[in-house]
This record gives C-alpha cells, sequence and structure tokens, in this order.
C-alpha cells in the first residue's frame, strides 16, 4: 500500500501549509516553495494535488451504491447487531485457538452506522488509509480474555475477529461486514492490527513492551511486528488509556517499566496484577451508559455523597455531581475527564473505558485499599470536599495529609469573599432576544396621539420582561405612524415569566404617552416551537390602546396574538376600539433550565444583563 | 446628523460598547477567565449550563462579555448569539490534546458563519500551568489559524487562575476593535 494516497470513505481533505514535510507521502515527489498540500483528515497524510485527486477518484469509485435487496439489508443490519453484542465475548471463547489476527482500527470521522459495526470491519465505510504494512501478528496461547476490555482508544476502537484467511488491511477494499458473516467459531486465524487515525500516537505491541519508538503521529510505515504472547494477556484488562494517546500495551515477558511519560497517573498506569483485572463475565459488554448510571452503587456522588449524580469523569471511572465536577474541572484533563451523562456525546468506547473501571463503589475502594485519603463526612464543607478531591485523584496518599496541597481553585481566592464565591456555581439558563423589525400604529390612533400630545409623533418601542425593562428603540420622528427600528433587544429569562411586553410610546420634551401596548406568551411560543431549546419565530404582536385612555383593552383577554387571522378579524371589527397597530417581532428564545434541574439560577437583576444591542 | 454626532461624542468621552462573545469547548476555562477579568479573584465554578454575562471595562471600552456553555448539546445554541458580534474569544484548554481537533472544528464552523464575519478572534490558549500544556505555537498550528482569510486573529497564552495573559488579550481586543471603528 505503499505510495498510495488515502481512498478511503467519508474522508474530507483540508488545505493546509505543512512546514515539516518536505515531500508528497504517496509519490513522493518534493514540495514546491509553498506549494499546497492536501491532508487527510484520519491518517494526517499530506499529499500533492495530483495525489489527492487520485484518491478522491478512488473514493468515489468505492462510494459507488451497490444494489442490495432492501430485505437483504435489513437482515444484515440484525444479524450485525447481534455481532457486535457477542463480539467480545465470542473472541474470549476462541481459548483454543492456535493463532489470532485481529484487527483494530480507530478512526476520527463520524461513528459508522449501526450496520457496519458488527460482523467485522467494514471496510467501505470506515477504512482508511492502512499503517502501511502494520500488521501485527500474534500468536496466543491463552484465551484473550482481558482483550474484552480492550475496547477503549482515544477514537472508535473496533475489535473484532476476521475469517480464517489473514487479508491485509483492506484500504479502499469496498466489502461491506454486513454481507460478510463473519465469528465463526471455528476459525483458527486472527489478525490483529492497530492503528491509530487521530495523530496523536501509535503503539504497536512489541514483545519488550510499548513501542515508544513509534509515537508519531504519521502512521507507522512497514511497521510490522511479530508478538507471539506466552502469557494470558490479561494486563490488557487493565489497558486504560492515557491522556493523550491510544497505548497499546502488551505484557512482556518480563515486567519493564512503563515506558510512557504521559502515564504517571496511576489511574492510567496498567496493572500487572491479575486479580485488579476486572472480569468480564461480571461486567457485560453490552451494558449502556444509563444502565451503568442506574446501579445503586452510582446513585450518590463518588466524592460527596450527593444524591442522583449527572457528571463523570471518564477516566476515573466515577460518577460524580456536578459541584464536585466542577473541582474535578480544575484538576486538568491529565488526571480527570469530565463528561456530562446528559448533554455531553459519548463515543462507545468511552463508555466501554468508564463502565470497565467498575462504578463508584469499586474505584473508591481501590483508592482506599491504595492508601488513598478517607472520604469527608457527610455535609462537609465544599472546600474539605474540594481538597479532598484534589488528594484522592492526583494519588497523594492519606500520610500526606498534613501536607498542604493548595487546590488550584484555592489560589488567589480571598477568605471572606462568600458572596463571590458564588458567583461561578449559578448562571443564567434563559434569555429572550428581540429583533423589533417593524411597528405600524392606525392612522386614528395616530391622530388621537396628535391631539392629546404634540403635533409630531415621537415614536419609540420598549421592551420589557418581569422587572427588567430595555432601553427604548431610537425614536421615529414625523407624521408616519409605520417604521422599522431593527433594533436588537435582550433580557434575561428565568423561563417563569410568561409575558413579554412590547410597548410603544409617543414622547417628546418631557411629554410621553403611552400610544399601545401589547404582549407575546412566551411559554406558549416555546411550547409551540420545535421543542429545542432555542427557537427562534417571528411574531405579530397586536398592539391595544392602554385602559386609561378610554379604549377597553382586549390585551389581557386574548394572550395568543400571534394568529394573523384573528389580527384580520380584529383590524375589520370595528367593536374592538382597542386595538390600534401591530408590532412585529422576531424572538429568539433560549431556555436551558430543563437541561439541569440541580443548579441554582442567578437572580435577574438589571445591572447584570448586557441591556441593549442596538445596530 | 444627531447619531453621528452622538458616536462621536461618545468616543471623546464615552466608553464604546463591545459585545464579545466567549466560546469554547467545555472545561476550556471561560467561566474562570470571565470572572478573573470582572472580579480580579478566582471563583469556584460548575459546568455552566447556561450563560454569564458581565460587562468588563477596560481601557475606553466596555466589554459586554457573554460566556456560553460548552457541553457538546449546548453547542448548537452558540449560534443564538452570534448576531452583533464585535469580538470572539475562543479558549483553548492547551492541556487537553485529545480534544484540540475538536475545538478546531468547532472553531471552524463559527467562523464560517456569516455573521460571524466581522468578528475579530481573540485564542487564548488557556491553563499554561499544567504540565502538558501546549505552547501558544502549537495551538495555533493546531487550530489551523494560520489557514484563517479575512480575519484578525490573535492568539495568547493565558492562564485564568493566575490571570496571566488575559489582560494582554484584551489589550489585543481594545486596539483592534477601536480601529475598526
Amino acid at each position: 500500500m505503499r505510495g498510495q494516497p488515502c481512498t478511503g470513505q467519508g474522508h474530507k481533505f483540508t488545505l493546509q501549509w505543512a512546514i515539516e514535510v518536505s515531500q508528497c507521502k504517496a509519490c513522493f515527489r518534493p514540495y514546491g516553495a509553498g506549494s499546497l498540500m492536501n491532508s487527510c483528515e484520519h491518517c494526517r497524510y499530506l499529499i500533492c494535488n495530483p495525489c489527492y485527486v487520485k484518491a478522491l477518484q478512488a473514493a468515489q469509485a468505492a462510494r459507488a451504491p451497490k444494489p442490495t435487496h432492501p430485505a437483504k439489508a435489513a437482515q444484515a443490519a440484525q444479524v450485525a447487531q447481534v455481532a457486535q453484542v457477542a463480539q467480545v465475548a465470542q473472541v474470549a471463547q476462541v481459548a483454543k485457538q492456535v493463532s489470532n489476527q485481529m484487527m483494530t482500527t480507530c478512526h476520527q470521522g463520524p461513528p459508522a452506522g449501526s450496520s457496519s459495526l458488527g460482523g467485522g470491519f467494514n471496510s467501505a465505510q470506515r477504512s482508511w488509509l492502512p499503517p502501511v504494512g502494520g500488521v501485527v501478528q500474534n500468536s496466543w496461547l491463552a484465551p484473550p480474555a482481558g482483550l474484552a476490555n480492550l475496547l477503549l482508544g482515544p477514537a472508535d476502537f473496533k475489535f473484532y475477529a476476521e475469517p480464517p484467511e489473514p487479508r491485509p488491511y483492506p484500504c479502499a477494499a469496498t466489502t461491506s461486514p454486513a454481507t460478510k458473516p463473519s465469528h465463526d467459531m471455528s476459525q483458527v486465524s486472527n489478525q490483529m492490527m492497530t492503528t491509530c487515525h487521530q495523530g496523536s500516537c501509535i503503539g504497536i505491541a512489541k514483545p519488550g513492551g510499548f513501542n515508544s519508538a513509534q509515537r508519531s503521529w504519521l502512521p507507522p510505515v512497514g511497521g510490522v511486528v511479530q508478538n507471539s504472547w506466552l502469557a494470558p494477556p490479561a494486563g490488557l484488562a487493565n489497558l486504560l488509556l492515557g491522556p493523550a494517546d491510544f497505548k497499546f500495551y502488551a505484557e512482556p515477558p518480563e515486567p519493564r517499566p512503563y515506558p510512557c511519560a504521559a502515564t504517571t497517573s496511576p489511574a492510567t498506569k496498567p496493572s500487572h496484577d491479575m486479580s485488579q483485572a476486572y472480569p468480564v463475565s461480571k461486567q457485560p459488554m453490552a451494558m449502556t451508559l444509563e444502565e451503568h448510571t442506574a446501579l445503586a452503587q452510582n446513585k450518590e456522588c463518588a466524592d460527596c455523597g450527593a444524591p442522583a449524580p449527572e457528571w463523570a469523569s471518564v477516566n476515573q471511572g466515577v460518577l460524580i455531581c456536578i459541584e464536585c465536577a466542577g473541582c474535578h474541572r480544575s484538576l486538568g484533563a491529565h488526571i480527570s475527564k469530565v463528561k456530562s451523562v446528559m448533554l455531553d456525546s459519548w463515543k462507545p468506547e468511552e463508555v466501554q473505558s468508564f463502565i470497565s473501571k467498575g462504578g463508584n463503589k469499586k474505584v473508591n475502594d481501590d483508592i482506599a485499599r491504595n492508601g488513598g485519603p478517607s472520604p469527608p463526612a457527610r455535609g462537609t464543607l465544599r472546600a474539605e470536599i474540594d481538597s479532598y478531591i484534589c488528594r484522592k485523584y492526583k494519588g497523594e496518599k492519606a500520610a500526606d495529609d498534613k501536607r498542604s496541597i493548595p487546590c488550584p481553585l484555592k489560589a488567589g481566592k480571598t477568605p471572606g469573599l462568600e458572596v463571590s464565591n458564588d458567583i461561578g456555581t449559578t448562571c443564567h439558563q434563559g434569555l429572550v432576544m428581540v429583533d423589533i423589525d417593524s411597528v405600524d400604529i392606525g392612522v386614528e390612533r395616530a391622530r388621537d396621539l396628535r391631539m392629546l400630545g404634540p403635533l409630531f409623533l415621537n415614536l419609540s418601542v420598549q421592551l420589557s420582561l418581569g422587572s427588567q425593562t430595555c432601553e427604548p428603540t431610537s425614536r421615529r420622528r414625523g407624521e408616519k405612524t409605520g417604521w422599522t427600528p431593527s433594533e436588537r433587544r435582550q433580557m434575561l429569562w428565568d423561563a417563569q415569566e410568561r409575558y413579554l411586553w412590547c410597548r410603544v410610546w409617543d414622547s417628546d420634551f418631557g411629554f410621553k404617552q403611552l400610544a399601545g401596548e401589547g404582549r407575546i406568551d412566551l411559554l406558549k411560543l416555546l411550547e409551540n416551537g420545535s421543542g429545542s431549546e432555542g427557537i427562534a419565530e417571528t411574531v405579530e404582536v397586536e398592539l391595544f390602546a392602554p385602559e386609561d385612555d378610554g379604549a377597553d383593552s382586549d390585551s389581557e383577554a386574548s394572550p395568543n396574538s400571534t394568529s394573523t387571522a384573528a389580527t384580520l378579524s380584529k383590524l375589520q371589527d370595528p367593536s374592538l376600539s382597542g386595538f390600534i397597530g401591530l408590532a412585529k417581532l422576531k424572538v429568539t428564545i433560549i431556555d436551558m433550565t430543563g437541561l439541569l434541574k440541580t443548579q441554582a439560577l442567578k437572580p435577574i437583576s438589571q445591572s447584570t444583563w448586557g441591556s441593549s444591542g442596538s445596530d | 446628523m444627531g447619531l453621528a454626532f452622538t458616536k462621536i461624542w461618545q468616543r471623546m468621552i464615552g466608553k464604546q460598547e463591545m459585545r464579545i462573545l466567549m466560546v469554547g469547548l467545555d472545561a476550556a476555562g471561560k467561566t474562570t477567565i470571565l470572572y478573573k477579568l470582572k472580579l480580579g479573584e478566582v471563583v469556584t465554578t460548575i459546568p455552566t449550563i447556561g450563560f454569564n454575562v458581565e460587562t468588563v471595562e477596560y481601557k475606553n471600552l466596555s466589554f459586554t462579555v457573554w460566556d456560553v456553555g460548552g457541553q457538546d448539546k449546548i453547542r448548537p445554541l452558540w449560534r443564538h448569539y452570534y448576531q452583533g458580534t464585535n469580538g470572539l474569544i475562543y479558549v483553548v484548554d492547551s492541556n487537553d490534546r485529545d480534544r484540540i481537533e475538536d475545538a478546531r472544528e468547532e472553531l471552524t464552523k463559527m467562523l464560517n458563519e456569516d455573521e460571524m464575519r466581522d468578528a475579530v478572534l481573540l485564542v487564548f490558549a488557556n491553563k499554561q500551568d499544567l504540565p502538558q500544556a501546549m505552547t501558544a505555537a502549537e495551538v495555533t498550528e493546531k487550530l489551523g489559524l494560520h489557514n484563517l482569510r479575512h480575519r484578525q486573529w490573535f492568539i495568547q497564552s493565558a492562564c485564568a487562575t493566575t490571570g496571566d495573559g488575559l489582560y494582554e488579550g484584551l489589550d489585543w481586543l481594545s486596539r483592534t476593535l477601536s480601529s475598526k471603528r
């Protein structure tokens, strides 16, 4: 495959100026000064334009749809799903197999469809540039049960068995796994290949351990490693990922120091102790994140014991509450990678890695056994819990408790400023943004206004929501009763205040009278919207003369002022004398209160919000 | 006429108001930066589900900084904040090498939005105090900033907890935005 540009599918090319590469990775012609190179997002190869065109053509050819009977496709998808669940378990059962070849690959691209996951490697969808010749031949003398937990990687890390015939890495091959039954239990040969296309590290197992020499971000060329397994690769069960790289760590015949400097954290260091390996049988791989979080041991925050934790430290394997999540984040991503169970999307291998840690109880027990600090009592102050979290995950022993370990959060904090401490713990969750597009006042009302006040109208629009009142728009002076202010206003919203009021004022030289007012029912608008957290809709607001003006205000009685039909009928109905005009507003509502119920809302005050945004 | 006079007057004595949007992946340090700028203190933060908005006055400019949460499912809401944005502060966790590629994708996506075409870009390569932090040059390369065309940008290495680099970044913002007006 050497010398061939990437010809897989679903790839993207981006232009970049590379400084460190002197020749095309595919044709090996040197680059001229300042010539454009195309970087494959998957394999990081930098190739010249002719090769790029070639690669594109090849990819298009590979992408050409093949006629598939719909029934067959559905069946294949079903088979693939079942195969996906049973996949790892099956591999574990191939105990008596003499030679295995495995192939794993991690891609950064979008997750493949479910049909592509099972039944082997979907080269048509997922394959991309191979590690050139990067085949790892392994002879398994013992059941590779520990590999069941090896579903880790910085991106998708697929583990699958190949049919008896070992095949080269099928870069541009178009064989779809859905049509190719695999996992034949009688197979005697599996191929294993690891390659990481994310660009940070590629590790290939060598008999001596981790191949640190291969930690380059370009795929290894000709990285064929023959590996004989003399012991059950149980250590692989603890093949936890380092913060930056995917590490493929083979159990050496003699223990050697772990050669990767990036894994100084004890949690990421692979354990060589068989008993520490989490038994596969007890932790079914098919468990979903939801199922895992629903376990009894995970119903409380691993650090402070708060109920229903919705956050997780992916690499530490614990479920935590939002406040502890805040402290975890302050430790840095090299110690704790925090994700929300609800608000973040998890890659399958992240879920597997997380679940394989065994949950809150197991992790806490392990830390306690290794001399970690003792957990704080319930109701302990936040500062103490934070300090406990720092010690717990930074790996300091309980004996070191007396040594003061500054928590990064506390650095520079002045004692006695409790008020400001709360600032970061609350935020606004709702926002209403209004573009005042146009306002039209009826001619009759304009005549009335002129009679009551100065001869010329001097109109401006003012919005208010709850206790907030926006700065009025720039005033419109003249005889015309319609204009387009085209200004934007923003208001914080607690998602409870129902009505947004739109008032049109006629004001000049100290004289101010309300020309008309109307309102929008925000809750109803949100309800009628698509249901997502943010909607943007253009709304027509009917304006009514104020009550004290003699006209009977209908605004209270008709909160739904968005219907144009109703508006028309009102315009034609002389009995509804209160109706004086229309305002056209584009309302954008952001409401995130539903996303997280536990978070305190910051009180809305006039001083905190960016009042106006006139364009 | 009146409007022009108001603008000149504002320029002479008043503070110009700037709308700044501060975004970035989750746990990049946006909220910590915002309150370090606002209060000069490091506050305890929890993940921002929603947004924080504060006005920071600096060098004759009044920055209204919107700090919007960065979790995966909140990111689609960023676009609602784009309109009228003068400056974009993009905060990157320099220590998180795993997700720098995600950061690049989000940034590219955002800069391609039409509403953001006039916004200047300030990147904070935050968390420089952590051991494996990427340098500003490394972040520049990984984010592909050199490929940006028709965009004024600036990258500043920063550490929100100590405040290092934050005002240098604001300096650039105020210089760039004042000259634009």
